[in-house]
């Protein structure tokens, strides 16, 4: 795989980024979801944290971002 | 006396079939990303829709304009709540902005291995994807 799938069983990202959310429908502790993106020199460039469970960046507004920071 | 009557049916029949179609619609066009993440186009129809129905009702009393109407206000207020209210996320805790100093953290991968966020420091840009799941 081309990319890291990390587990954050102690909610350790999840709570420094600020996206904790407890799910009240199934009593579970999960992540609001959000893409962010971070450049070369450990500085937050852009984010997209989701205002509903349906809303989603287009995966191609993300890849937009990425390739901002690739030039 | 007669016009009006068809008129108010009429209108109660427009206004379930666009309730219908908004909510419905949502659904079944929820792979296109914009009307997933907004909604709009269907929240559009469901609005027009319930104004038609209340509309029909209001200007007439009769047995289509009252269960269309019903019908149509179930369906048009049921896809309205579920999609702006009950579906809404709490907003995040503002710990993170862009142009401040990304949080480090270090986590374990698939395979096990600790991947500390700060080692990737003048490696390249990284792209945190927070999906939405249970532990």
């Amino acid at each position: 795989m081309p990319f890291d799938v990390l587990c954050d069983v102690r909610l350790e990202a999840i709570r420094a980024y600020g996206l904790f959310h407890h799910e009240p429908f199934h009593d579970l502790d999960v992540s609001l979801p959000a893409n962010i993106l971070i450049d070369r020199d450990g500085r937050v460039a852009w984010m997209h944290i989701a205002t509903s469970i349906q809303d989603r960046m287009d995966p191609n507004e993300v890849l937009k971002q990425v390739q901002r920071l690739l030039r | 006396m007669i016009d009006a009557r068809k008129r108010a049916n009429s209108w109660a029949w427009i206004g379930l079939l666009m309730s219908a179609v908004g909510g419905i619609s949502y659904y079944a066009l929820i792979s296109v990303p914009w009307i997933r993440s907004t909604a709009l186009p269907n929240t559009i129809l469901a609005v027009a829709g319930l104004l038609f129905s209340i509309i029909a009702f209001a200007r007439k009393r009769t047995k289509t304009t009252i269960l269309a109407g019903a019908l149509s206000g179930l369906l048009s207020i049921g896809f309205l709540l579920s999609v702006h209210v009950l579906m809404r996320l709490p907003a995040p805790y503002g710990i993170v902005a862009v142009g401040q100093d990304a949080n480090d953290f270090s986590i374990p991968n698939q395979y096990g291995q600790r991947i500390q966020l700060s080692s990737y420091e003048g490696k390249g840009p990284v792209l945190l994807v927070f999906y939405r799941g249970h532990w």
